[in-house]
């Protein structure tokens, strides 16, 4: 569903991301894993078109994504949720909600609304609340359910459990499990390796900006280099 | 001084102030959405005085008519400046935006003295006629017009900003640029947007206040300098504490004035200073302000 094909992007004069080459399918969870800088973000970014490509091809579907705006990505049935969360501090959690589906008609975010008020009842109590008073894990909450708001096929997560307490990085997974269920694609991108190959099909290891390492989950857990660099093994 | 001429100086003052107001309300939806201080916003305001004067003067085009041709002037002048000016620049640095609406405001001032002579003209007030007397206070009718339409463009900003998408839009992009583009928000349209309506109030505020001076390219300036003063007063961050100050310096301006008429002018650049020594933050802002 998701082809990424010798893509080069980068900020300023730099590559940051060299012949970079991935793809997804429609139902899988794919995991990107990486040191700092090594350019997962970059990756995301590039997709959702906020970075241009600078050599070659993303595509969704049949459609091709390079130079379409973060608008028409987001058209196209792929959303962002970035790292850090994000939240609009001074807006409401449903106008956080709203925009996120902002080129939908009135009716279909209705029911979009429903439908995540539902799955995140925690949002629902607080839908006229700001979004900077949530605590963190709801943040994240709020965060993902954004991210679903504009009812996407694919979801890009960067980093979805940074600077949470372990037990709502517990919840933050259970979500993503069930998000499996509902049949949205997610490209996920995670420090925590452990428990991203635990929830993913497949995973890429990006280091300095190209795949070294892709495969099944499980084979990657078994793996050396994995294992020494993203699952806390000894040398 | 007697409670009649402090009720008539406060009313009169109002309606000065609500003058600041427009034109402070406008650079401030403009600094928050699009992260640009617009120091052209008044001499905006008086080309497009000049171009009404001479719809009125030479087309003789109905003065009601005048009034929306130069808000939708207002719009488009704003539409091609951030089209064609800022979208180009605003990937480069930050200091150039601000440096282009400096040259921006020299332009303006340029072409109107270019085009059409600095000799000061006097324009007519939008409706004429006796003052009209409610109790003690002597009000003149354009005045009234003056808070009329300083009271519905708020109105109208405020239904704006809460009640549409694209203000809501705005808002975001104001508290968070990347997540506004992360999540598909179109932030070029919602910057063409804020920089119509700012520029449209530009030249509504400019039209309203011309007859209590004479048109001249660089009538707006002062103005231009109190309605800064009413946004630093009211705390940068909000459209409604830029409209709150504009008030106060319209009222405390009008009070100084009278008793001491020289330092009117110099009096503003004082408060300026102390409200930014003693409250940086001014009546409405937060401690920190998110843009910067």
């Amino acid at each position: 569903m998701l082809r990424v094909d010798q893509v080069v992007s980068g900020y300023g004069p730099i590559d940051v991301l060299n012949h970079v080459s991935i793809s997804l399918e429609q139902g899988e969870i794919v995991a990107v894993l990486g040191a700092n800088g090594a350019g997962k973000t970059t990756l995301l970014r590039t997709i959702t078109g906020l970075i241009r490509v600078r050599k070659g091809s993303v595509t969704f579907g049949d459609k091709v994504l390079n130079g379409l705006s973060p608008a028409e990505v987001v058209k196209c049935g792929i959303s962002h949720v970035p790292e850090g969360r994000h939240i609009f501090p001074d807006l409401t959690v449903e106008e956080n909600l709203l925009l996120a589906a902002y080129s939908m008609p009135r009716s279909q975010q209705k029911n979009r609304l429903d439908a995540l008020y539902a799955m995140f009842s925690i949002l629902a109590e607080r839908r006229r609340q700001a979004g900077g008073t949530l605590s963190g894990g709801e943040q994240q909450m709020l965060a993902l359910a954004r991210g679903l708001m504009p009812n996407p096929r694919l979801m890009l997560l960067d980093e979805p459990s940074l600077g949470l307490a372990p037990k709502i990085i517990g919840t933050v997974f259970d979500t993503l499990a069930r998000l499996r269920e509902s049949g949205v694609s997610i490209l996920l991108v995670e420090q925590n390796a452990k428990r991203s190959l635990e929830l993913a099909d497949r995973a890429y290891v990006l280091v300095t900006g190209q795949v070294a390492l892709e495969g099944t989950a499980r084979d990657l857990t078994g793996n050396e280099m994995v294992k020494q660099l993203y699952l806390g093994g000894t040398r | 001084m007697s409670v009649d001429i402090f009720l008539n100086l406060t009313i009169r003052g109002l309606t000065t102030g609500a003058v600041y107001a427009l034109v402070g309300m406008g650079i401030v939806l403009i600094l928050q959405t699009t992260n640009v201080m617009n120091f052209a916003q008044g001499d905006s305001g008086m080309f497009i005085t000049y171009l009404a004067f001479f719809m009125i003067t030479t087309a003789k085009v109905p003065y009601s008519l005048v009034l929306i041709l130069a808000i939708l002037a207002g719009a488009v002048i704003g539409l091609i400046v951030e089209r064609f000016m800022m979208r180009s620049v605003r990937s480069r640095s930050h200091l150039s935006l601000i440096m282009l609406t400096l040259g921006l405001s020299l332009l303006f001032q340029g072409l109107a003295a270019f085009l059409f002579k600095t000799e000061p003209r006097l324009f007519p007030p939008l409706v004429s006629g006796d003052p009209i007397k409610i109790g003690p206070v002597v009000l003149g009718r354009q005045d009234i017009v003056v808070l009329l339409a300083a009271i519905v463009t708020f109105g109208i900003l405020y239904l704006f900003l809460y009640r549409t998408k694209q203000g809501a839009a705005a808002r975001s992009i104001s508290q968070d640029e990347y997540a506004a583009r992360v999540l598909g928000i179109p932030t070029p349209s919602i910057y063409m947007l804020v920089w119509a309506i700012g520029s449209a109030m530009a030249g509504l505020a400019a039209l309203l206040i011309v007859p209590r001076f004479s048109l001249e390219p660089s009538f707006m300036g002062l103005i231009q300098v109190k309605a800064f003063t009413a946004i630093v007063l009211g705390g940068m961050g909000s459209v409604f504490g830029a409209a709150v100050g504009g008030l106060i310096i319209g009222v405390v301006e009008n009070l100084v004035a009278y008793q001491f008429p020289a330092i009117k002018d110099s009096f503003m650049l004082i408060v300026i200073v102390i409200v930014l020594l003693v409250m940086p933050q001014g009546l409405f802002g937060k401690r920190s302000q998110r843009r910067f």
